[in-house]
Protein backbone atom coordinates (compact mmCIF):
# COMPACT_ATOMS: atom_id res chain seq x y z
CA UNK A 1 0.00 0.00 0.00
CA UNK A 2 1.05 3.79 -1.09
CA UNK A 3 0.41 6.23 1.70
CA UNK A 4 -1.63 8.03 -1.14
CA UNK A 5 -4.26 5.45 -0.46
CA UNK A 6 -3.95 5.95 3.51
CA UNK A 7 -6.00 9.10 3.18
CA UNK A 8 -8.78 7.21 1.41
CA UNK A 9 -8.69 4.35 3.35
CA UNK A 10 -8.80 6.29 6.81
CA UNK A 11 -12.08 7.97 5.75
CA UNK A 12 -13.19 4.38 4.65
CA UNK A 13 -12.08 3.25 7.96
CA UNK A 14 -13.84 6.55 9.87
CA UNK A 15 -17.13 5.89 8.01
CA UNK A 16 -17.30 2.40 8.62
CA UNK A 17 -17.62 1.31 5.26
CA UNK A 18 -13.66 -0.25 4.65
CA UNK A 19 -13.32 -3.94 3.76
CA UNK A 20 -11.35 -6.09 5.69
CA UNK A 21 -8.71 -6.55 3.56
CA UNK A 22 -7.99 -2.82 3.07
CA UNK A 23 -8.08 -2.36 6.65
CA UNK A 24 -5.59 -4.99 7.16
CA UNK A 25 -3.74 -3.03 4.76
CA UNK A 26 -4.08 0.14 6.16
CA UNK A 27 -2.93 -1.15 9.82
CA UNK A 28 0.18 -2.89 8.46
CA UNK A 29 0.75 0.00 6.50
CA UNK A 30 0.80 2.66 9.21
CA UNK A 31 2.84 0.76 11.70
CA UNK A 32 5.44 1.20 9.14
CA UNK A 33 4.87 4.67 8.03
CA UNK A 34 5.17 7.43 10.82
CA UNK A 35 3.54 10.30 8.51
CA UNK A 36 0.33 7.91 7.51
CA UNK A 37 0.59 7.00 11.79
CA UNK A 38 0.51 10.13 12.43
CA UNK A 39 -2.18 11.25 10.36
CA UNK A 40 -4.81 8.22 11.17
CA UNK A 41 -4.41 8.74 14.88
CA UNK A 42 -5.09 13.15 14.23
CA UNK A 43 -8.07 11.62 12.23
CA UNK A 44 -9.57 9.24 14.89
CA UNK A 45 -8.63 11.79 17.39
CA UNK A 46 -10.92 14.35 15.63
CA UNK A 47 -13.82 11.83 15.27
CA UNK A 48 -13.57 10.64 19.08
CA UNK A 49 -13.69 14.42 19.80
CA UNK A 50 -16.57 15.07 17.44
CA UNK A 51 -18.76 11.77 19.28
CA UNK A 52 -18.04 14.10 23.03
CA UNK A 53 -18.65 17.53 21.20
CA UNK A 54 -20.68 19.36 23.54
CA UNK A 55 -24.52 20.87 23.29
CA UNK A 56 -26.79 22.91 25.11
CA UNK A 57 -29.46 21.10 26.86
CA UNK A 58 -32.86 22.20 26.83
CA UNK A 59 -34.72 23.51 29.37
CA UNK A 60 -36.24 21.45 31.82
CA UNK A 61 -39.57 20.84 30.80
CA UNK A 62 -39.21 21.46 27.34
CA UNK A 63 -39.85 17.97 25.87
CA UNK A 64 -43.38 17.63 28.71
CA UNK A 65 -44.27 21.12 27.18
CA UNK A 66 -43.44 20.06 23.52
CA UNK A 67 -45.10 17.15 23.27
CA UNK A 68 -48.32 18.69 25.38
CA UNK A 69 -48.41 21.38 22.75
CA UNK A 70 -48.06 19.08 20.00
CA UNK A 71 -51.50 18.00 20.09
CA UNK A 72 -53.21 21.49 20.12
CA UNK A 73 -51.46 22.13 17.00
CA UNK A 74 -49.68 24.86 18.24
CA UNK A 75 -45.72 24.76 18.92
CA UNK A 76 -45.00 26.28 23.00
CA UNK A 77 -41.98 28.47 22.14
CA UNK A 78 -39.52 28.63 25.02
CA UNK A 79 -38.14 30.86 22.16
CA UNK A 80 -38.55 33.15 19.06
CA UNK A 81 -36.19 31.70 16.30
CA UNK A 82 -36.25 34.52 14.16
CA UNK A 83 -38.18 37.78 13.52
CA UNK A 84 -38.48 38.69 10.13
CA UNK A 85 -40.02 42.16 9.03
CA UNK A 86 -43.00 40.30 8.25
CA UNK A 87 -43.65 39.25 11.77
CA UNK A 88 -42.68 42.11 13.59
CA UNK A 89 -44.89 43.83 11.42
CA UNK A 90 -47.43 41.83 12.53
CA UNK A 91 -47.38 41.08 16.16
CA UNK A 92 -46.71 44.82 16.63
CA UNK A 93 -42.75 44.34 18.17
CA UNK A 94 -41.18 47.47 17.86
CA UNK A 95 -37.09 47.29 17.87
CA UNK A 96 -35.84 50.52 18.39
CA UNK A 97 -32.48 50.57 16.82
CA UNK A 98 -30.98 53.96 17.33
CA UNK A 99 -27.31 55.49 17.90
CA UNK A 100 -25.71 55.05 21.25
CA UNK A 101 -26.78 57.89 23.10
CA UNK A 102 -26.86 56.47 26.87
CA UNK A 103 -23.71 55.96 28.86
CA UNK A 104 -22.95 52.39 30.19
CA UNK A 105 -22.77 52.18 33.43
CA UNK A 106 -20.22 50.04 35.55
CA UNK A 107 -19.90 48.38 38.87
CA UNK A 108 -18.94 44.99 40.93
CA UNK A 109 -22.61 44.08 40.82
CA UNK A 110 -25.10 43.07 38.09
CA UNK A 111 -27.54 46.44 36.92
CA UNK A 112 -31.05 46.47 37.97
CA UNK A 113 -33.56 47.72 36.19
CA UNK A 114 -37.21 48.99 38.07
CA UNK A 115 -40.53 48.37 36.99
CA UNK A 116 -43.90 49.17 38.45
CA UNK A 117 -46.78 46.54 37.69
CA UNK A 118 -48.29 46.42 33.97
CA UNK A 119 -45.41 49.13 33.14
CA UNK A 120 -43.86 49.29 29.57
CA UNK A 121 -40.63 50.72 29.51
CA UNK A 122 -37.36 50.19 27.11
CA UNK A 123 -34.47 48.56 28.50
CA UNK A 124 -31.64 49.49 26.21
CA UNK A 125 -29.17 47.07 26.05
CA UNK A 126 -25.21 47.75 24.74
CA UNK A 127 -23.34 45.35 22.92
CA UNK A 128 -19.54 46.28 22.88
CA UNK A 129 -17.77 44.67 20.12
CA UNK A 130 -13.96 44.51 19.31
CA UNK A 131 -14.85 44.10 15.82
CA UNK A 132 -17.73 43.74 13.55
CA UNK A 133 -19.06 40.29 14.17
CA UNK A 134 -21.43 38.88 10.87
CA UNK A 135 -24.04 36.69 11.77
CA UNK A 136 -24.06 37.03 15.59
CA UNK A 137 -26.05 35.20 17.78
CA UNK A 138 -28.02 37.12 19.86
CA UNK A 139 -30.73 35.45 22.36
CA UNK A 140 -32.68 36.82 25.23
CA UNK A 141 -33.73 34.90 27.80
CA UNK A 142 -36.73 36.71 30.02
CA UNK A 143 -37.85 36.26 33.64
CA UNK A 144 -41.00 35.40 34.29
CA UNK A 145 -42.05 38.71 35.71
CA UNK A 146 -41.60 40.78 31.79
CA UNK A 147 -42.31 39.92 28.58
CA UNK A 148 -41.55 41.89 25.38
CA UNK A 149 -44.10 43.98 23.84
CA UNK A 150 -45.70 42.21 21.07
CA UNK A 151 -44.52 38.71 22.35
CA UNK A 152 -47.09 38.42 25.36
CA UNK A 153 -46.68 34.62 25.50
CA UNK A 154 -42.89 34.27 24.78
CA UNK A 155 -39.98 33.72 27.25
CA UNK A 156 -37.44 34.00 25.00
CA UNK A 157 -36.33 35.59 21.98
CA UNK A 158 -33.42 34.99 19.56
CA UNK A 159 -31.82 36.24 16.61
CA UNK A 160 -29.22 36.89 14.34
CA UNK A 161 -27.85 40.12 13.54
CA UNK A 162 -24.98 42.06 12.29
CA UNK A 163 -22.84 43.58 15.25
CA UNK A 164 -20.28 46.44 14.26
CA UNK A 165 -17.11 47.00 16.02
CA UNK A 166 -17.87 49.49 18.71
CA UNK A 167 -21.33 49.79 21.20
CA UNK A 168 -24.41 48.44 19.92
CA UNK A 169 -27.33 49.51 21.40
CA UNK A 170 -31.23 47.70 21.29
CA UNK A 171 -33.96 49.44 22.83
CA UNK A 172 -35.91 46.74 23.86
CA UNK A 173 -39.80 47.58 25.21
CA UNK A 174 -40.53 45.35 28.38
CA UNK A 175 -44.02 44.99 30.10
CA UNK A 176 -43.93 43.65 33.24
CA UNK A 177 -46.55 41.83 34.12
CA UNK A 178 -46.10 40.09 37.27
CA UNK A 179 -44.68 41.11 40.87
CA UNK A 180 -40.93 40.16 41.99
CA UNK A 181 -37.50 40.00 40.72
CA UNK A 182 -35.60 37.72 38.00
CA UNK A 183 -32.58 38.02 35.56
CA UNK A 184 -32.79 39.07 32.37
CA UNK A 185 -29.99 37.10 29.98
CA UNK A 186 -28.61 38.38 26.93
CA UNK A 187 -26.50 35.86 25.29
CA UNK A 188 -24.50 36.50 22.20
CA UNK A 189 -23.27 33.80 20.18
CA UNK A 190 -20.55 34.16 17.08
CA UNK A 191 -18.48 31.45 15.45
CA UNK A 192 -18.80 29.56 19.02
CA UNK A 193 -17.59 32.37 21.05
CA UNK A 194 -20.06 33.18 23.46
CA UNK A 195 -20.86 36.18 26.18
CA UNK A 196 -23.31 36.36 28.41
CA UNK A 197 -24.85 39.23 29.98
CA UNK A 198 -27.30 39.19 32.81
CA UNK A 199 -29.48 42.02 34.44
CA UNK A 200 -31.46 42.07 37.46
CA UNK A 201 -35.25 42.73 36.69
CA UNK A 202 -37.14 43.94 40.07
CA UNK A 203 -41.23 44.33 39.28
CA UNK A 204 -42.72 46.18 42.35
CA UNK A 205 -45.04 48.87 42.66
CA UNK A 206 -43.16 51.49 42.10
CA UNK A 207 -41.66 52.89 38.84
CA UNK A 208 -37.85 53.76 38.62
CA UNK A 209 -37.32 55.76 34.83
CA UNK A 210 -33.79 55.92 35.48
CA UNK A 211 -31.91 54.85 32.11
CA UNK A 212 -30.61 51.47 33.03
CA UNK A 213 -27.74 49.89 30.66
CA UNK A 214 -26.14 46.57 29.94
CA UNK A 215 -22.82 45.96 32.40
CA UNK A 216 -22.52 42.90 33.85
CA UNK A 217 -21.36 39.84 31.88
CA UNK A 218 -20.03 36.54 32.69
CA UNK A 219 -18.57 33.52 30.51
CA UNK B 1 -60.14 8.51 22.32
CA UNK B 2 -57.99 11.92 22.36
CA UNK B 3 -56.10 11.20 25.26
CA UNK B 4 -54.98 7.80 23.94
CA UNK B 5 -54.12 9.45 20.92
CA UNK B 6 -51.53 11.88 23.12
CA UNK B 7 -50.54 9.08 24.77
CA UNK B 8 -49.51 6.66 21.45
CA UNK B 9 -48.08 9.98 20.08
CA UNK B 10 -45.78 10.46 23.44
CA UNK B 11 -44.66 6.99 23.22
CA UNK B 12 -43.79 7.05 19.68
CA UNK B 13 -42.06 10.67 20.09
CA UNK B 14 -40.42 11.03 23.27
CA UNK B 15 -37.83 8.16 22.77
CA UNK B 16 -36.18 9.90 20.46
CA UNK B 17 -36.73 13.24 21.55
CA UNK B 18 -33.37 14.03 22.98
CA UNK B 19 -31.61 12.52 19.85
CA UNK B 20 -33.33 14.62 17.78
CA UNK B 21 -33.28 17.39 19.80
CA UNK B 22 -29.18 16.98 19.27
CA UNK B 23 -29.47 16.88 15.34
CA UNK B 24 -31.67 19.81 15.35
CA UNK B 25 -28.91 21.55 17.92
CA UNK B 26 -26.19 20.69 14.97
CA UNK B 27 -28.34 21.72 11.55
CA UNK B 28 -28.94 25.64 13.78
CA UNK B 29 -25.91 25.79 16.40
CA UNK B 30 -28.26 27.46 18.37
CA UNK B 31 -30.41 26.29 21.24
CA UNK B 32 -33.20 28.60 20.95
CA UNK B 33 -33.70 27.88 16.94
CA UNK B 34 -33.15 23.99 17.85
CA UNK B 35 -36.18 23.98 20.41
CA UNK B 36 -38.04 25.67 17.51
CA UNK B 37 -37.19 23.13 14.92
CA UNK B 38 -38.63 20.45 17.62
CA UNK B 39 -41.31 21.99 18.51
CA UNK B 40 -42.49 22.51 14.99
CA UNK B 41 -41.51 18.69 13.96
CA UNK B 42 -44.07 17.45 17.39
CA UNK B 43 -46.60 19.63 15.36
CA UNK B 44 -46.56 18.32 12.57
CA UNK B 45 -46.46 14.77 13.14
CA UNK B 46 -48.85 14.64 15.83
CA UNK B 47 -51.18 15.24 12.09
CA UNK B 48 -49.71 12.37 10.63
CA UNK B 49 -49.57 9.79 13.84
CA UNK B 50 -51.58 7.16 11.90
CA UNK B 51 -48.28 7.02 9.56
CA UNK B 52 -45.99 7.15 12.13
CA UNK B 53 -47.13 4.26 13.84
CA UNK B 54 -46.26 2.62 10.62
CA UNK B 55 -42.82 3.62 9.96
CA UNK B 56 -40.10 1.29 11.07
CA UNK B 57 -37.04 3.02 11.58
CA UNK B 58 -38.51 6.46 12.98
CA UNK B 59 -35.53 8.39 14.01
CA UNK B 60 -33.98 8.40 10.22
CA UNK B 61 -37.76 9.45 9.43
CA UNK B 62 -37.61 12.09 11.79
CA UNK B 63 -34.75 13.69 10.90
CA UNK B 64 -35.44 14.13 7.29
CA UNK B 65 -38.27 16.01 8.32
CA UNK B 66 -35.91 18.05 10.83
CA UNK B 67 -33.80 18.55 8.09
CA UNK B 68 -37.05 19.98 5.87
CA UNK B 69 -37.94 22.46 8.47
CA UNK B 70 -34.39 23.60 8.95
CA UNK B 71 -34.06 24.77 5.76
CA UNK B 72 -37.79 26.31 6.32
CA UNK B 73 -36.11 28.05 9.07
CA UNK B 74 -33.23 29.52 6.97
CA UNK B 75 -35.29 30.82 4.41
CA UNK B 76 -37.12 32.72 6.97
CA UNK B 77 -34.25 33.93 8.75
CA UNK B 78 -32.47 35.15 5.02
CA UNK B 79 -35.53 37.76 5.13
CA UNK B 80 -34.93 38.87 8.35
CA UNK B 81 -34.05 42.89 8.48
CA UNK B 82 -32.44 43.10 11.99
CA UNK B 83 -30.18 45.50 12.47
CA UNK B 84 -27.73 47.30 15.06
CA UNK B 85 -26.66 50.23 14.83
CA UNK B 86 -23.42 51.27 16.55
CA UNK B 87 -21.21 54.11 18.20
CA UNK B 88 -17.66 53.99 18.21
CA UNK B 89 -16.20 52.44 21.88
CA UNK B 90 -12.69 51.75 23.01
CA UNK B 91 -14.39 48.87 25.64
CA UNK B 92 -14.08 45.67 23.71
CA UNK B 93 -16.13 42.18 23.82
CA UNK B 94 -13.36 39.62 24.41
CA UNK B 95 -13.74 36.72 21.57
CA UNK B 96 -13.09 34.30 23.88
CA UNK B 97 -13.27 33.38 26.99
CA UNK B 98 -11.59 30.38 29.10
CA UNK B 99 -13.03 29.27 32.16
CA UNK B 100 -11.09 30.10 35.38
CA UNK B 101 -10.30 27.80 38.40
CA UNK B 102 -11.01 24.71 36.48
CA UNK B 103 -8.33 21.84 36.83
CA UNK B 104 -5.86 21.18 34.18
CA UNK B 105 -7.50 18.21 32.62
CA UNK B 106 -11.02 19.90 32.39
CA UNK B 107 -9.29 23.26 30.83
CA UNK B 108 -7.49 21.20 28.53
CA UNK B 109 -11.16 19.57 27.47
CA UNK B 110 -12.42 22.93 27.49
CA UNK B 111 -9.65 24.24 24.75
CA UNK B 112 -10.05 21.37 22.63
CA UNK B 113 -13.31 21.56 22.80
CA UNK B 114 -13.59 25.45 22.28
CA UNK B 115 -10.80 25.09 19.18
CA UNK B 116 -13.17 22.07 17.91
CA UNK B 117 -16.73 24.29 17.80
CA UNK B 118 -14.74 27.70 16.78
CA UNK B 119 -13.45 25.33 13.86
CA UNK B 120 -16.75 23.90 13.03
CA UNK B 121 -18.62 27.54 12.86
CA UNK B 122 -16.23 28.20 10.26
CA UNK B 123 -16.66 25.33 7.91
CA UNK B 124 -19.50 25.98 5.15
CA UNK B 125 -22.95 24.94 5.88
CA UNK B 126 -22.95 21.63 4.18
CA UNK B 127 -19.71 20.44 5.69
CA UNK B 128 -20.46 21.26 9.20
CA UNK B 129 -23.77 19.22 8.97
CA UNK B 130 -22.95 16.21 7.28
CA UNK B 131 -19.71 16.01 9.76
CA UNK B 132 -21.31 16.34 12.70
CA UNK B 133 -24.39 14.45 11.80
CA UNK B 134 -21.96 11.30 10.81
CA UNK B 135 -19.37 11.59 13.20
CA UNK B 136 -20.98 13.12 16.34
CA UNK B 137 -24.74 12.07 15.71
CA UNK B 138 -23.68 8.67 14.40
CA UNK B 139 -25.84 8.56 11.76
CA UNK B 140 -24.92 6.49 9.03
CA UNK B 141 -23.83 7.55 5.34
CA UNK B 142 -27.21 5.29 3.75
CA UNK B 143 -29.39 7.44 6.72
CA UNK B 144 -27.52 10.60 5.51
CA UNK B 145 -28.69 9.70 1.92
CA UNK B 146 -32.40 10.00 2.71
CA UNK B 147 -32.33 12.37 5.78
CA UNK B 148 -30.33 15.09 3.22
CA UNK B 149 -31.81 13.77 0.24
CA UNK B 150 -28.27 13.57 -1.02
CA UNK B 151 -26.88 11.22 -3.02
CA UNK B 152 -23.97 8.67 -1.53
CA UNK B 153 -21.44 9.58 -3.85
CA UNK B 154 -21.61 13.52 -3.21
CA UNK B 155 -22.21 12.75 0.39
CA UNK B 156 -18.91 10.67 1.16
CA UNK B 157 -16.68 13.22 -1.12
CA UNK B 158 -18.32 15.86 1.16
CA UNK B 159 -17.74 14.10 4.05
CA UNK B 160 -14.12 13.72 3.43
CA UNK B 161 -13.66 16.89 2.01
CA UNK B 162 -15.38 18.69 5.52
CA UNK B 163 -12.66 16.35 7.99
CA UNK B 164 -9.56 17.46 5.89
CA UNK B 165 -10.77 20.77 6.52
CA UNK B 166 -11.58 20.44 9.98
CA UNK B 167 -7.75 19.13 9.91
CA UNK B 168 -6.65 22.15 8.66
CA UNK B 169 -9.10 24.68 10.70
CA UNK B 170 -7.58 22.88 13.68
CA UNK B 171 -3.97 23.80 13.31
CA UNK B 172 -4.72 27.36 12.84
CA UNK B 173 -7.28 26.87 16.26
CA UNK B 174 -4.67 25.36 17.92
CA UNK B 175 -2.25 28.12 16.47
CA UNK B 176 -4.04 30.73 17.73
CA UNK B 177 -4.08 29.66 21.36
CA UNK B 178 -0.16 29.57 20.97
CA UNK B 179 0.06 32.69 19.32
CA UNK B 180 -3.26 34.97 19.78
CA UNK B 181 -1.75 37.22 17.48
CA UNK B 182 -3.06 34.96 14.63
CA UNK B 183 -6.91 36.25 14.85
CA UNK B 184 -9.67 35.57 13.21
CA UNK B 185 -7.58 34.10 10.51
CA UNK B 186 -10.12 32.66 7.49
Amino acid sequence: MQCHNADKFINDYLDNQIKDSHKNELFAHIEQCEDCHKQFNAATQLAKNLRELPYPEPADVFFDHALKQASQNQPYRFWHATISSALVASLGLVFALTLLIQPITTGPSPSEFNLALQETRNIKLVFNAGSALAKAQLSLQLPEQIRVKGFPKKSSLSWKTQLKAGKNLLVLPVKAIRDGKGILTAKINHNGHKKTFKLNMNVNGLADLSTVTLQSFEA
Amino acid sequence: MTANKQAHFESLLRPHLKALYKTAYRFTQSRSDAEDLIQDLLVKTYARLEELSTIERLRPWLAQVLYRLFLDLKRRESRSELQLVIDNDENTLEPTILPEHEPDGMLERSKTQQQLMTALAKLNEDHRIVLTLHDSEGYTLSELVGILECPLGTLKSRLHRARSRMRTLLKREQNHFNDPKILNEK
